[in-house]
């Protein structure tokens, strides 16, 4: 249902009885916030005429309170699969912009633009595909069912589930490529088709948003936590890149090189929470050290092998990131290795848990940071990823996660009750 | 801007230069005269200097044209990096324009003396490695420093010709600084000497993943070539890693594979002498000792992944060969189905690289398995 045009989407609005359409933005944590507006207001909105409290979004404006400017995104209206009382419900993505109608440097989706072009010219043709993991659960962390990969479970609401959610995306016109159950007991995937990177972040923001609401219809709550779970697979956001049609072999080394030699850096933007880090260990496969692989299953980057591949999963990412700001920071770091022609060394052939201390380092293969704080100090100390972020929001998310962080560290945990309160 | 002022910039950047200023006091001087900040970055956007007030950001890539004015640090096909300004919002970076391009005039010059200096005595501390000229490693460590050299411990080598139907003294200067381009990315110094008509790259090789690069780099020039739409038809040979004394081994064994590659490929293509197998042993003659050395090398990762995984892959492609590549009859002397055959062929071109479907491969296998017999 998408469409291009404002005067379409009035009449879209119209034909579906749309009373309420929700104009969606992402903060700089990549939640879903919105104003509601009735359809009464569409032609308005369209127009740049509805704005909101800027000082109340985190990270947003800082100091005083701002009026700023939700600018909709024709291109994505779309109707929610659900309805609200006698009328549909629809939803149009926004961009931020400042009172006097410039772009807002604070604004993810606007980052997001700004990178696809800035990479536009080592990256032509560039697509991008999500696969995004996540936890269903019935109450706490109980699970639904006691599935693993590709699971068929019968009688299983966590199934029901996911299908149903996928419906609801198709019929918000977003492509899903396939589903299926993943590693751990209650925990599914859902695999987005190649599109665009910003259609590619949009559907992530509305994946979530959609799988909360449709999971509670089942009595389950939707869960992108990366990693809820001690003693299960955590959840992952793997990006496939997909290189345009002039790209050859070169060019993919290039990003390789790109990708790893920042991912450090975008460690930070990819793995945002402090639980982002209990899900980066050696196990389950997840990806702990800066290396590249054909075949790997837990590398950092993998490249199916093909004749001319064009095809790169970067593999650290997880759900719970602004999927705008490290899109962004993603595409920055594989246009500078496309700049730089950035070689990132031979692809290794097996498990990189395997690698002893002497063999990393005459492979050239650093180890990504081990806590938010760490990926802090290495996004400080890289400039690409950082002006691929923008002054703005570099400082915004900088501060924010140091005060989670800070948080975090003051926190005592259930773990050293359980360590120490008998003990001494 | 007036000329006059421009004039007078220029004097002031000649005065600096003579005192014995370099990028740091010349980056000074032009924002004392933009009013704002200025840095000075490298090729790769690292910074070289700063100077001026304000709060400079940590790059000025991707500011061209918005909070910045940027132009590039070069003297003549020589690169050396960015030159920025940031100035206040309202400022006029059009009249700006002049002095910054002739401060970067200016630092370019200074840069270009700095590294011109060395040079000559750098290529002679190459020229007398590959000569052999030093008894041991500390002579040649000794002479490195003394030259200014930075050297670590191993090398890969790679000879590079450009064949030009027109122009060759151009062809060449654009081989030197495409070849300089693609090797910069090493950690240590990368010597460039000419000999005959190949120009020889001797790339530092600190660790595992610098040689890799280092061949990869290597493989990938013509590609790089042709997508800067150079004229010449590049062919290349590149040495396995040689240590710093064996450095004019690796040399030899460049321009080897370079000759063989020419004869077996016709040119226009990049060959490894480890890659090569068989050929180099043809092309140079060997005795019995490097014979032996040459099947061993080939045969140790078939032996080794058989010692290790209970497998009989040297035995089946022995056998492969032996029966005339009859996989049927291969498959009953090893009583196995002929599918295990099969499947053990694959892993055999995977664990050896080399492809069975490829003559060159496969006579490298043969010739191993040849001499693994007549040798050992």
């Amino acid at each position: 249902m998408h469409s291009t045009h404002k005067r379409d989407v009035i009449k879209l609005a119209k034909d579906h009885n749309v009373r309420f359409v929700r104009l969606v933005f992402a903060d700089i944590f990549g939640v879903s916030k919105n104003v509601s507006i009735p359809v009464s207001e569409l032609e308005a909105a369209l127009a740049g005429r509805v704005t909101f409290d800027g000082g109340s979004i985190d990270g947003f404006v800082r100091g005083e309170e701002l009026d700023m400017v939700l600018r909709p995104d024709p291109a994505s209206f779309a109707l929610y699969p659900w309805s609200s009382g006698d009328g549909a419900e629809a939803r149009l993505l926004c961009d931020i912009e400042m009172p006097d109608g410039s772009p807002f440097e604070g604004c993810p989706r606007t980052t997001l633009k700004r990178a696809v072009e800035r990479a536009s010219e080592a990256l032509p043709g560039l697509q991008i595909a999500l696969e995004a993991e996540f936890y269903l659960f019935e109450g706490g962390t109980a699970t639904p069912d006691v599935g693993s990969y590709f699971d068929f479970s019968a009688n299983d609401r966590g199934e029901d589930a996911r299908n149903a959610i996928v419906a609801a995306l198709q019929s918000m016109g977003i492509r899903v490529a396939s589903a299926h159950h993943e590693h751990g007991p209650g925990q599914h995937e859902i695999d987005f088709a190649y599109g665009d990177p910003l259609a590619a972040a949009d559907n992530m923001l509305t994946l979530r948003t959609v799988a909360k609401h449709v999971a509670a219809g089942f009595g389950l709550d939707a869960t992108f936590m990366p990693k809820p779970l001690e003693d299960r697979a955590g959840s992952g956001l793997h990006v496939e890149l997909l290189l345009g049609e002039e790209a050859d072999e070169q060019t993919m080394l290039y990003v390789v090189g790109g990708l790893l030699d920042h991912a450090a850096a975008t460690t930070a933007i990819c793995n945002p929470t402090v639980n982002s880090y209990k899900r980066l260990v050696a196990a389950w496969d997840a990806p702990i050290y800066t290396v590249w692989s054909e075949r790997s299953a837990n590398a950092l980057v993998r490249v199916p092998p093909a004749e001319r591949p064009r095809h790169i999963e970067m593999r650290s990412p997880d759900p719970a990131c602004n999927p705008y700001l490290a899109l962004a920071v993603l595409l920055g770091a594989a246009a500078d290795g496309v700049a730089r022609s950035l070689l990132p060394g031979g692809s290794l052939p097996g498990s990189t848990y395997d690698l002893n201390d002497r063999e990393r380092r005459e492979r050239g293969i650093g180890t990504l940071p081990k806590s938010l704080r760490q990926a802090i100090t290495e996004l400080d100390n890289d400039t690409v990823v950082r002006a691929a972020l923008g002054d703005h929001l570099y400082h915004a998310f900088r501060d924010a996660k140091l005060a989670e962080y800070e948080q975090y560290r003051r926190a005592v945990h259930p773990w050293e009750h359980r360590a120490y309160l008998r003990l001494y | 801007m007036t000329p006059d002022q421009i004039v007078e910039f220029a004097e002031a950047c000649a005065r600096v230069a003579a005192s014995g200023g370099g990028a740091k006091a010349l980056a000074t001087l032009l924002a004392e005269r933009a009013g704002g900040g200025v840095l000075v970055e490298d090729v790769d956007w690292r910074p070289v200097a700063t100077a001026g007030k304000g709060s400079l950001p940590a790059t000025a890539r991707g500011l061209n044209g918005g909070r910045a004015r940027t132009v590039p640090i070069a003297a003549g096909d020589a690169s050396f990096g960015w030159l920025s300004v940031i100035a206040e919002h309202d400022t006029d970076y059009d009249a700006l324009l002049p002095v910054l391009r002739l401060a970067a005039s200016a630092i370019a010059v200074e840069l270009a003396r700095d590294s011109a200096g060395g040079r000559g005595r750098k290529r002679a501390f190459w020229e007398r490695l590959v000569d052999r000229a030093y008894a041991d490693s500390t002579a040649a460590r000794e002479d490195a420093l003394a030259r200014g050299v930075a050297i670590v411990n191993n090398y890969v080598c790679v000879a590079l010709e450009a064949d030009a139907d027109e122009d060759p003294a151009n062809a060449g200067e654009a081989l030197r600084s495409l070849t300089a381009e693609a090797f910069r990315f090493s950690e240590g110094e990368l010597g460039l000497i000419e000999r005959g008509a190949a120009l020889v790259a001797i790339v530092p090789a600190a660790r595992e993943v610098d040689a890799e690069n280092a061949k990869t780099a290597a493989t990938l020039l013509p590609k790089t070539a042709a997508k800067r739409h150079l004229t010449f038809r590049l062919s290349g040979g590149i040495s396995s890693v040689v240590a710093l004394l064996e450095v004019a081994r690796g040399v030899a064994d460049a321009e080897a594979s370079l000759a063989i590659a020419r004869r077996i490929y016709g040119g226009g293509r990049i060959a490894s002498y480890g890659e090569l197998g068989a050929y180099p042993l043809l092309h140079g003659g060997a005795d019995a000792e490097a014979l032996r050395a040459f099947a061993e090398a080939t045969l140790a990762p078939l032996r080794a992944y058989d010692d290790k995984h209970q497998t009989e892959l040297e035995r089946t492609l022995r056998l492969y060969f032996s029966t005339g590549e009859n996989v049927k009859t291969a498959a009953a002397e090893l009583n196995v189905h002929r599918h295990t055959v099969f499947y053990r062929l694959r892993q055999i071109s995977e664990i050896s690289g080399r492809t069975l479907e490829s003559p060159h491969d496969q006579l490298t296998l043969r010739l191993a398995i040849a001499i693994d017999a007549l040798h050992t």
